[in-house]
């Protein structure tokens, strides 16, 4: 040991104070980055987000019931009916149909939209001029796989719509305003925010969880994440979606109603016939509807209450400009 | 240029030292704690919510051996948890996980002459016999035909639906032709014999219920929230005509005879709180309660430990016989442990 290996006490303060203002720098920088309310994921683009309001105003409360067992006449006459697609659909206007391809079963099984049915809105949206057609939707299986084991795919490409499978840079967390449930959630927003208009297309199923799956609960397709923890508060979070999308006009498919073990099925006799489907502006009324097919009535379903008491829609179907038709 | 290195650090600077690590050790925790309160919005947004082809295992054997049988696979083997089930089945998940569900694997099958037809086979392990047989009787279709071939079995036009041990077995055909239908029986088979056998006897709880006026294939189990009421669970259920008149018996072994008597007496008393009203005169079985529930009558009684009933009737006098019957059969009787 030297006399220069020894050091003094002003030296050794010296060295203490610097040590300690870095340490005290180090933690002042962390307490100046730290978020107090934690981690939301969102960037701040997230509070900006919109999705726009499709429906539109001169066509409110339509709702046309068509009866028959051909569902892309049946579909062709409801909208017929109605005033015909050009209303819905103004020429070079970009069009999505959010369909239901939840699950990678063959359509005989009534689980997902029926590929005929989506085929033949594809057509009416062409023929009505739209520049772009595109059908989407977020399975929860591999949706590659349900896309194409559903028939909805080569059917949707045919007819001469696109379709859009989800993937990670298509969403993008949303808020609803005055939402509980769906705060910074991912939700399907890119192909929402490419379009002038929207359809949703539902078949009408029994539901463990809901009672019922219809064009109301169809909108939870758009959601992305572990949306199951959802269905611990199911018809309030079907409320939410009701806020969250205004569609142009919705189609519900009650050719055949899935009347048990639903809402994947898996047997042909958990089908029945129903031989109806319903074209409407008002997915609540078109839900209440879809509702006395599976031998209910939409004061058994909570979410349709729900959704009416948002100003989603009518639960009194017939107090719409109602129009029923055989096909 | 000067250096301590062999100086014993001072009083003080050793206290710095430790200070230091001290506050180095709780900035480690609270970022160790932090990492666990994780807003759920945020792991909605990683990128493995996305990725929807991870949780299938697709290197894995095939679920069935089918080499021989002229089946083939043609997707790869699927497999599921409880975090996980709703992936398959959405919302149909609960009534699995409330029923003890431990884990689903899934294939699609087809036969090799069967071009763009198949078989899906959905294999839910539900970790015993009796949680395998309340998935599958609380799933049971009507009008559906019993398969002779094995114990618990029926089939639809397009599937087969059966129990094997702990299993709960689908096997369900894009449609109704016969070769399709041949086809699940072939891998049913192959499935039994590679998982042991699990013997032939009668459904769990068939035992519970008095044979006259039982109605085939009609014994179901609810795993939980019997007939709404959140305190019922595995509860059996069998469906009776008894003078032309439908009725719904119920047997729940409970743990103890007290255990009986007194979610006896909470189901009585919930129901009188929604609104029922208590029907004069004796009752059909010593101890039992005769309730009239708007237009149908609820009788509850406990016989050692067995709490037991007719559930919504449309006829008190054929209630009344019913639960007679059922008295009768689970008197002396107990329940297996």
């Amino acid at each position: 040991m030297t006399a220069d290996s020894t050091l003094n006490r002003r030296e050794f303060l010296t060295r203490c104070t610097r040590a300690g203002l870095s340490v005290a720098a180090a933690a002042a920088l962390g307490i100046g980055f730290y978020d107090g309310k934690g981690p939301d994921g969102v960037s701040d683009t997230g509070a900006a987000l919109r999705i726009p309001d499709f429906s539109l105003a001169p066509l409110q409360g339509r709702i046309c019931i068509a009866r028959g067992t051909d569902r892309a006449r049946a579909v062709g006459q409801a909208f017929a009916a109605l005033g015909g697609m050009g209303a819905f659909v103004k020429p070079g206007e970009r069009v999505l149909l959010k369909v239901n391809a939840a699950f990678a079963s063959p359509p005989s099984l009534g689980a997902t939209s029926h590929p005929d049915l989506v085929a033949a809105v594809v057509r009416l949206c062409r023929d009505a001029g739209a520049s772009r057609v595109i059908v989407t939707d977020n399975p929860i299986n591999d949706p590659a796989s349900c896309f194409a084991l559903t028939g909805i795919d080569a059917a949707a490409r045919q007819a001469g719509a696109e379709v859009v499978l989800p993937r990670e840079s298509l969403f993008a967390p949303y808020s609803v305003d005055g939402g509980r449930l769906i705060r910074d959630w991912p939700v399907l927003y890119a192909p929402l925010a490419r379009v002038d208009r929207v359809i949703g297309m539902a078949p009408v199923k029994d539901h463990h969880r809901s009672g019922a799956s219809m064009t109301l609960k169809n909108w939870y397709g758009l959601l992305g994440g572990r949306r199951n923890i959802f269905h611990q508060d199911i018809h309030t979070i079907i409320q939410e979606l009701a806020m969250m999308i205004r569609p142009t006009v919705v189609v519900l498919d009650g050719i055949q109603t899935m009347m048990t073990n639903g809402p994947t099925g898996g047997s042909l006799s958990d089908l029945k016939p129903t031989g109806t489907l319903i074209v409407s502006t008002d997915p609540v009324a078109a839900d209440a509807v879809g509702a006395t097919l599976l031998g209910r009535t939409a004061a058994d379903l909570a979410f349709i209450a729900k959704a009416q008491s948002i100003g989603a829609g009518t639960a009194d179907y017939r107090s719409l400009d109602l129009q029923e038709i055989q096909t | 240029m000067r250096s301590a290195a062999h100086e014993k650090p001072a009083k003080t600077e050793t206290r710095l030292s430790i200070a230091l690590m001290v506050i180095l050790a709780i900035v480690a925790t609270g970022v160790f704690l932090r990492q666990f309160k994780i807003n759920p919005a945020v792991r909605a947004l990683r990128p493995e919510a996305y990725q929807h082809a991870l949780a299938p295992e697709s290197d894995q054997a095939a679920l069935i051996d089918a080499t021989a049988s002229g089946i083939t696979p043609f997707s790869p083997p699927e497999r599921f948890g409880p975090d996980t089930l709703y992936e398959k089945i959405n919302g149909r998940a609960d009534l699995y996980l409330a029923s003890g569900f431990a884990s689903l694997s899934t294939q699609r099958f087809s036969p090799n002459d069967a071009a763009g037809a198949w078989v899906e086979v959905f294999v839910y392990d539900m970790a015993t016999p009796a949680n395998a047989f309340s998935v599958f009787s609380m799933q049971r279709r009507e009008g559906a035909r019993s398969d002779d071939a094995f114990p618990d079995a029926y089939r639809t036009e397009n599937a087969l639906f059966m129990t094997h041990g702990n299993f709960y077995l689908e096997f369900i055909g894009t449609d109704a032709s016969p070769g399709l239908q041949q086809a699940m029986g072939d891998l049913a088979r192959l499935f039994v014999a590679s998982h042991g056998d699990a013997g032939a006897g009668p459904a769990p709880g068939a035992d519970l219920f008095p044979m006259a006026g039982f109605t085939p294939d009609s014994l179901q189990l609810i795993a939980a929230n019997a007939f709404g009421f959140e305190q019922l669970d595995q509860v059996y259920t069998a469906e009776y005509l008894i003078d032309a008149t439908p009725l719904t018996a119920f047997v729940s072994p409970r743990p103890t005879p007290e255990a009986a008597s007194a979610l006896a007496l909470e189901y009585r008393q919930t129901l009188l709180s929604y609104g029922a009203l208590v029907v004069d005169g004796p009752p059909p079985v010593a101890g039992a309660g005769v309730l009239k529930f708007f237009d149908t009558y609820e009788i509850v009684f406990s016989q050692g430990r067995y709490l037991a009933g007719v559930h919504e009737a449309g006829s008190l006098e054929a209630a009344a016989e019913l639960a007679r019957r059922l008295a009768g059969h689970l008197q002396g009787t107990e329940p297996k442990p």
